[in-house]
């Protein structure tokens, strides 16, 4: 009966959050037509109100979403009290990252598992993909430091594969090809990823309370942020996203979603169901499949099996990108994976919400290339519009003027910076009243770091549809990105490597501007706030490539940082202060199977 | 401390698959079928009628 009462909540929410967000969009198109008929309905006006309906539409839905989280509280998931029975293996993936910071992670967690106890029943195994030799030295020679540190033989393992077909997800298949049969469940990590040893435990508690529960996904929080745009990011991560994530749990149910990495699987599960064939076809839509994890959780759905986001599980850490050009990097790849899930849209035995999510990815993306659809119809559409008619009525000497349609094109751009801010100030205000501002330096300093962030955001994101769009054109063009190596460290870019990055952006804002004077200059001031952050994106991309100096944005991590993360920073120092591998050493041969 | 006689690569990439060398316990995996079959259109039918098979690369 309980499960059948979450299927209900789970249903009405999607119905509540698809309708409201359905209605906005409808709301938004009769607004701009009753806009547009000011002068004269044109096809234009058609094409913009279509293009309004999609944008609304997109906007309304993260909207919904943020609703629903604010004003659910979903049950506490069952957890097994008992000793733990099974059998767990952490997963490294790694891909020619820095061996030190990674090797000081896994060592910092086995300690604090064996502290907790519970060591002789979890390993680590470090599955190496790295294509570069002398990184792949640097790992050898590491990985044996982290064995005489932890004494953790027979339980800490390390494969370098000979070549990475399939690139993580193929990691990681090979690893259960090779393995999967030693364990019950793996908990599947990235390079940067950090985990407490009671979050791993009580996500293993969850997994065994639960025999349908294939795969349980935590919210990672982002840490060690240093520069102004990291910042940033990890208060956005920090404040919002467990609103954003409960409603989403909402939404999704026991269809939910798989981001890849701080999640534990039932490996018999994850066998049976996720392997991930080659698609007909050459990149970027053909071939190995990139977005694999969302992938695996629609198959793992579709296999019967349950998959949970649960945003109560603290201590599950991540870092991201501490610049915006890194970040647009890594987006490239994401959008490629979103994109080549058109291919999987009709695919055999999927649940519909499976599909839809699909769907919900491609329209991240899409939905900045119908923005600028629409801006650009916007400046060309006086070269539609029909001359005015001044004289409309017969035998009526005087000169009627159009009506003004002020008040539509205010209402209609009031409506989606609503969709935009409101959510985050009711984010704000949920905080203040059940005191989660504690976290975040007070109300007031919480206040202050909500609106710089919306300030900020704001202000950046036409740079982000930028990138974003050349992402979505090169991928239709058959262009394929690949799966470039993550950019870490502190991310400091000069203005000279930010004109290098977004000169193109330049040139787009100041053309737009240029044909918008030339077109349509009374669309100028509405242009302006998109046009003018293209033109400065030099600027805005190393300004927020800087360190952060300011007390704004801090997050609960930065009050108090956990033990974890401590031991990792000190790991790393006292690691990094030890002699390097022996020099002329040459690089190994990659590490095949015995 | 790291033994001196691992210096060389023959013994570091001996240290590594003797200490670190993952459990052998295989488990199948298979490919999940995530396409339809490729359906020939009645003119690629007729095609194939007129004038055989196409000759797969590699024969």
């Amino acid at each position: 009966m309980g499960r059948r009462t979450s299927d209900a909540a789970t249903v009405l929410t999607r119905t509540v959050a698809l309708t409201a967000s359905f209605v906005a969009g409808c709301a938004a198109f009769l607004l701009f037509l009753q806009f547009g008929a000011g002068d004269g309905l044109d096809p234009m006006d058609g094409i913009r109100a279509a293009l309004i309906f999609a944008s609304t539409f997109w906007l309304a839905w993260g909207a919904a979403q943020a609703s629903a989280g604010l004003m659910s509280r979903p049950p506490r998931p069952a957890t097994d009290a008992g000793p733990i029975t099974t059998r767990t293996v952490v997963l490294v993936p790694v891909y020619n990252e820095d061996p030190v910071s990674t090797f000081a992670r896994v060592a910092v967690m086995d300690a604090a598992l064996q502290a907790a106890g519970a060591g002789d029943s979890i390993d680590f195994a470090v599955l190496s993909d790295t294509r570069n030799d002398q990184i792949a030295q640097r790992e050898a020679h590491w990985f044996l430091r982290l064995l005489d540190e932890t004494g953790g033989d027979g339980r800490i393992f390390y494969r370098r594969r000979a070549d990475n077909r399939g690139r993580k997800a193929g990691n990681i298949e090979d690893f259960i090809k090779t393995s999967g049969a030693a364990y019950d469940f793996a908990v599947i990590l990235d390079a940067d990823s950090l985990m407490e040893a009671e979050t791993i435990l009580q996500m293993i508690r969850r997994m065994q309370a639960d025999p349908q529960l294939g795969l349980l996904q935590s919210l990672p929080k982002i840490i060690n942020a240093g520069s102004r745009f990291g910042r940033l990011m990890q208060f956005s991560a920090s404040f919002y996203s467990p609103v954003f994530c409960r409603g989403l749990a909402m939404m999704q149910g026991r269809t939910g979603p798989f981001w890849g990495h701080n999640a534990i699987v039932r490996v018999q599960a994850f066998a049976r169901s996720c392997g991930l064939p080659e698609l007909r076809g050459a990149p970027p839509f053909g071939g190995h499949i990139l977005s694999h994890d969302y992938v695996e959780a629609a198959l793992l759905a579709r296999a019967g099996w349950t998959v949970r986001v649960d945003d109560d599980l603290q201590g599950s850490y991540e870092e991201g990108p501490e610049n915006i050009v890194d970040h647009a990097k890594r987006d490239r790849r994401w959008c490629q994976g979103n994109l080549q899930h058109s291919r999987l849209l009709l695919a055999p035995g999927l649940k519909p919400w499976s599909r839809f999510v699909f769907l919900q990815g491609i329209l991240a993306y899409l939905s900045s290339l119908i923005w600028l659809s629409f801006l650009l119809a916007s400046i060309v559409a006086p070269l539609f519009t029909p001359p005015v008619d001044y004289f409309p009525i017969d035998d009526w000497p005087f000169p009627v003027l159009p009506p003004s349609r002020a008040a539509e094109a205010l209402g209609l751009a009031i409506g989606i910076v609503g969709l935009l801010f409101v959510p985050k100030l009711l984010i704000l205000l949920d905080a203040a009243l059940r005191g989660r501002t504690r976290g975040f330096g007070g109300v007031l300093r919480a206040a202050k770091s909500v609106v710089v962030e919306l300030v900020q955001t704001s202000i950046a994101a036409p740079v982000f549809l930028m990138y974003q769009t050349r992402s979505v054109l090169q991928v239709v063009s058959g262009w394929d990105g690949g799966w470039p190596a993550q950019v870490r460290g502190d991310g400091r870019l000069s203005l000279g490597q930010a004109w290098a990055a977004s000169h193109w952006i330049v040139t787009s804002g100041a053309l737009g501007l240029a044909l918008a004077w030339w077109l349509s200059p009374a669309l100028l001031p509405w242009l302006l706030p998109v046009a003018g952050p293209m033109v400065l994106a030099p600027v805005i991309i190393a300004w927020s490539s800087r360190p952060a100096r300011s007390d704004l944005f801090s997050t609960p991590e930065d009050a108090s940082t956990s033990d974890l993360i401590t031991a990792h920073h000190r790991m790393l120092g006292r690691w990094l202060g030890e002699d390097a591998p022996p020099s002329g050493t040459p690089a190994p041969m990659a590490v095949t199977h015995a | 401390m790291i033994d001196s006689d691992v210096s060389n690569q023959a013994d570091l990439i001996s240290a590594v698959r003797r200490r670190g060398a993952l459990p052998q316990a295989p488990l199948a995996m298979p490919a999940q079928r995530l396409e339809r079959p490729r359906r020939l259109s009645r003119w690629a039918l007729l095609a194939m009628a007129i004038w055989g098979r196409p000759a797969r690369a590699g024969r």
